[in-house]
């Protein structure tokens, strides 16, 4: 029987020995561990594991930071785990890198299926996480979609629209590009027009998602 | 206690309550050949009932719900009661009546069990 390597990387000895006593019991993989980050990088060269188990809480710097620095220079499969995780967690860890994310309350029975199935190929994602990721690559399409869109908007008409976004009235817009209301008005329905949009709390909204909402006026040109 | 290995010794009885699976299976690992463990879910159930049934001489909890339902049991039976806080590594002791911090690190399955084999000799010992 082959016996696969796995890697625990917890700052937890708790977990380590459960894992530990679970996968000793199993017999069909051998395991290592590391308790920081150190010790993890260490133990990615020595022992080439197959996949890695990574604590979101990893000392010192947490499980995301331990994957970004891991991913493309292991062929390791990555997996994090974390108690409750928040959404933004789950995606922080999949876009830096990681191939799954498991509870840590995952049940034994649990643990093993997604390790077996990790060797051949499968990503692991608790059920109530998948939903979480379906919806985030939804989001992703909906923001490409409309940064294309947003190409066709001149630099000025962007400007408008980061200060329509705002809330911002179209004297008030004026003053702060130092252009006419009439000017002002104009570019609103140039950018209605463009983005097939029917009012301005629409185009608020899509400069929302095309921008995620972190763009400022000034950064939009 | 039951019957252990060694002819005429017993092993001590301890019911795992654990909300966090691992942590059962970890200190079901530490208490190897020292203790028979009795392995349960937390969620839902009668706690109390459950105990009663097990009779365990010590019972071990990582969860703060089951840690104040076993308490009225132990109060009552005896026996002891220890809660481990997987989220901080903390670990607490039930006796006479009250919660008091253990000075051991919770999250280190021998410690725990060195805790729990000490606590359960000592009572033996009075």
């Amino acid at each position: 029987m082959i016996r696969r390597r796995v890697l625990i990387a917890d700052g937890a000895p708790l977990f380590r020995s459960g894992v530990r006593h679970l996968l000793t019991r199993e017999g069909d993989f051998v395991l290592t561990e590391a308790a920081d980050f150190d010790e993890l990088t260490q133990a990615m060269e020595d022992e080439a594991p197959e996949i890695a188990l990574i604590d979101l809480d990893l000392p010192p710097s947490g499980g995301v930071a331990a994957v970004g620095h891991l991913a493309g220079q292991s062929a390791a499969r990555l997996v994090v785990w974390g108690f409750e995780a928040e959404r933004e967690q789950v995606l922080d860890a999949l876009t830096a890198g990681a191939d799954g994310f498991l509870d840590k309350t995952i049940s034994p029975t649990g643990l093993m299926r997604a390790l077996r199935g990790m060797s051949r190929g499968e990503t692991p994602l608790p059920r109530e996480l998948v939903t979480v990721v379906v919806d985030a690559v939804h989001d992703f399409e909906a923001r490409d979609r409309a940064r294309e869109r947003v190409v066709s908007l001149s630099a000025r008409e962007r400007e408008v629209l980061a200060l329509v976004a705002t809330g911002a009235r179209n004297r008030q817009i004026a003053e702060e590009l130092s252009i006419s209301e009439f000017t002002v008005k104009r570019h609103v329905q140039n950018i209605l027009q463009k983005l097939n949009l029917t009012s301005r709390t629409a185009a608020g909204a899509f400069y929302r998602t095309s921008s995620d909402g972190a763009v400022t006026a000034g950064e939009a040109v | 206690m039951t019957e252990g290995s060694t002819p005429g010794a017993t092993l001590p009885v301890i019911a795992l309550l654990c909300s966090v699976p691992l942590v059962a299976e970890a200190l079901t690992g530490a208490f190897e050949g020292m203790a028979e463990v009795r392995s349960l879910p937390t969620h839902g159930g009668d706690t109390a009932g459950v105990l009663r049934w097990l009779r365990p001489d010590a019972v071990i909890v990582d969860d703060e719900r089951a840690a104040e339902s076993a308490a009225p049991y132990v109060s009552t039976e005896g026996g002891l009661l220890v809660h481990v806080s997987v989220a901080d590594g903390t670990v607490r002791v039930f006796q006479d009546e009250a919660w008091e911090i253990a000075d051991v690190d919770g999250s280190t399955p021998d410690a725990i069990r060195n805790l729990v084999i000490g606590c359960l000799m000592r009572r033996v010992t009075a």
